[in-house]
């Protein structure tokens, strides 16, 4: 009988069902979409910059464009430590007109003058090579002028190191941040170098050692971001914004559970209809529980099409789009938040219709 | 009995019995979220603590950008100190160079109404003369060095300079350009919030409509009794319709009222463990307010319709 009602139901109540779909589809999709900005946030600084993977060592700072560490202290500190592949990075604000753009350093054999422009960058502004730029650095406040001479990655502006030294308005030898590679063990022993506990934290992957120099001593904290480290230091801590990130998604999908009680009124008429022909309380109930279950995951199923199809919810930060970034753990919470109000709702709308 | 002895007799009624409840859960979610959303901390306040920014910063654009612009060209020319000829970029201002380069912090006590700023290189190769001859244009002008700096373009200020027109070279101090930055991410994000919200009040609006409509089922015994006391049945539509609108107003106004309180005790307390901005909350709120008291007035609209029919 509870099957037959399952049947039933999308048939002649296929208003009903449509309905429920959308509005769950709406809500899970507003869930899915403030989770994910929150977590591309926390993930900002990895975007801007490109970095990837490793044990990046940083200093205290505003943030990683601001920082400087000194190429010789942590070369010092990881002396002796085989199997660790090191690339130093210095980053340099510059800005063209009133736009704020991010110069880096390059291995690449390169002439003074020399720069290599972001695709995406050179798409926006309109650049070929061969043409000149003319550069202010927000930190001497000077103006330069430097030539295209090719293409490279992402929205970044990148040249060799003296020249980026030169706007950054640095010494040479001073970087923003340095980026340590190598088996899990080099890692260990480079994080002790550094003055870390590695702890509990997972060396493969992607780490961040904050170094910051009480007196004449230098102590590091190790993050599991760039972000994370930088908005430590604002006073933020990662887990705050995680935890309110949720706490977002799930008030979003809490309006499902007055969705199951009115779906339950709704459908008061057929229910009585199959209590009279003889269906039983519990087999009713347990058919309501599939049938919020059913809606629950197409309603969410489409919000996953609608965030991989519609970029409504992105912004701009320095001219880097950031687009909600979905996460396993998260998409899971929201699911399950949805799939329980819902179905909650909608077995307590039951229960009182039967009763 | 008038109308608005009928409004308020529902009123109490809907208060009474704790009917508020429902409309309660469905725009609390929606608004203390907005409230929340629309009070992060001013990004210019994380400026605060960094000195340094009081300098300027000189910009140059196509067109006048914020602080003083001056009109300004990239020509080429020649540069010339005893037997050394060197091969120039100069970055040409139509300015005082006493109030352009004083303000720019290059050279201090510069009384001259001209002058050059040559790039550190060239000024070590021209053997760091007082006085150089530039040939813009195939025609000779003779300027005094003001100083040097770090980049490789040479600073021509001039209130005489002729070739200038295409682009403008603005002064604009570091913090005024910083502050802007930070407010156009904090614009950027705050109407990202926007859209989310409005979608949010929206998807919201059949919770809000099942909650009014329970409201509506709860009053028949008393839309009853009012009916027997000679309403007329359209007096009763439009008695229920405003309770319903009042009381979805004062669930609205309560749910950003909770909000607030929220944000600020949250931040009082984790003002205990770590420094954290003030939260700043925005006019927009009250924006958010009135689309949500509008949209709960229309669902209010179908609420009554959907269970006395029109009237």
């Amino acid at each position: 009988m509870a099957l037959r009602l399952l049947g039933v139901l999308p048939a002649r109540r296929s208003g009903l069902v449509l309905y429920n779909v959308v509005v769950l589809a709406l809500l899970a999709w507003l869930s899915l979409a403030a989770l994910g900005l929150a977590y591309s946030l926390l993930w900002l600084y990895e975007g801007v910059l490109g970095v990837g993977e490793g044990l990046v060592v940083s200093a205290r700072g505003f943030s990683p464009m601001t920082a400087l560490i000194s190429r010789s202290e942590v070369e010092s500190r990881l002396a002796g430590i085989e199997g660790l592949s090191v690339e130093y990075y210095l980053i340099a604000p510059v800005l063209h007109g009133d736009k704020l753009l991010f110069l880096r350093n390059t291995e690449e054999d390169l002439s003074g003058e020399c720069i290599l422009v972001g695709v995406d960058l050179a798409r926006d502004l309109r650049i070929e090579p061969g043409t000149s730029m003319l550069f202010s650095s927000f930190f001497t406040g000077e103006v330069y002028e430097l030539r295209v001479c090719g293409y490279t990655s992402g929205y970044l502006l990148v040249a060799r190191y003296e020249t980026v030294a030169r706007i950054r308005g640095v010494t040479p030898g001073t970087y923003s941040y340095i980026v340590v590679k190598g088996s899990e063990e080099s890692l260990e022993k480079a994080l002790r170098a550094l003055g870390a506990e590695p702890g509990r934290q997972r060396l493969a992957g992607f780490l961040v050692a904050m170094l910051n120099r009480v007196g004449n001593e230098t102590r590091a904290r190790v993050y599991r971001a760039l972000t994370e480290a930088y908005i430590g230091g604002l006073g933020l801590q990662r887990d705050y914004i995680v935890y309110f990130a949720v706490g977002v998604a799930l008030a979003s999908v809490l309006g499902s559970v007055m969705i199951g009680l009115d779906t339950a009124r709704r459908l008061s008429e057929t229910l009585r209809v199959y209590r009279l022909l003889g269906a039983s309380r519990r087999s009713l109930l347990a058919a309501s529980a599939f049938f919020g279950l059913a809606m629950a995951s197409t309603g969410f199923s489409l919000s996953l099409l609608l965030i991989g199809h519609f970029d409504l919810f992105r912004f701009r930060l320095l001219d880097y789009v950031l687009e909600p970034r979905l996460e396993a753990g998260p998409t899971v919470v929201v699911f399950a938040g949805l799939a329980s109000l819902y179905t909650a709702g909608l077995e307590v709308g039951v229960r009182g219709e039967v009763d | 009995m008038s109308l608005v002895a009928a409004v308020g007799v529902l009123l109490v009624t809907m208060i009474k019995r704790g009917l508020y409840t429902a409309v309660l859960i469905g725009v609390l979610a929606p608004l203390m979220l907005a409230t929340i959303l629309y009070s992060i901390p001013d990004a210019t306040n994380l400026l605060v603590d960094y000195t340094g920014l009081e300098k300027p910063v000189l910009l140059v654009a196509n067109k006048p950008l914020g602080g003083k612009c001056y009109p300004g060209n990239i020509l080429s020319g020649l540069v010339a100190a005893g037997d050394t000829v060197l091969e120039a970029r100069v970055l040409g201002v139509r300015a005082d160079a006493d109030t352009l380069l004083g303000e720019l912090g290059l050279t201090g006590g510069y009384n001259e109404r001209s002058g050059l700023v040559v790039p550190m290189d060239m000024y070590n190769a021209l053997g760091r003369v007082s006085t150089v001859k530039l040939v813009l244009n195939n025609t000779v002008h003779e300027y005094r060095v003001a100083g040097s700096w770090r980049a490789s373009t040479m600073l021509l200020v001039d209130p005489g300079l002729v070739e200038v027109g295409v682009l403008y070279v603005c002064l604009e101090p570091r913090s005024e350009y910083a502050a802007k930055l930070l407010e156009h991410v904090e614009d950027s994000l705050l109407a990202t919030t926007g859209s989310w919200v409005l979608l949010l009040l929206f998807a919201y609006t059949p919770v809000v409509y099942a909650s009014q409509r329970r409201v509506v089922e709860s009053l028949r015994g008393e839309l009853e009794a009012l009916y027997n006391t000679g309403l007329s049945v359209a007096r009763l539509f439009l008695s229920v319709y405003a309770g319903l609108v009042v009381l979805s107003a004062l669930a609205a106004l309560y749910a950003v009222s909770v909000g607030v309180v929220l944000v600020y005790t949250t931040w009082s307390l984790l003002g205990f463990i770590a420094p954290i901005p003030q939260p700043v909350l925005r006019s927009e709120i009250s924006f958010c307010l009135l689309t949500a008291v509008s949209v709960f007035s229309a669902t209010a609209l179908l609420a009554c319709r959907g269970v006395l029919g029109w009237h």
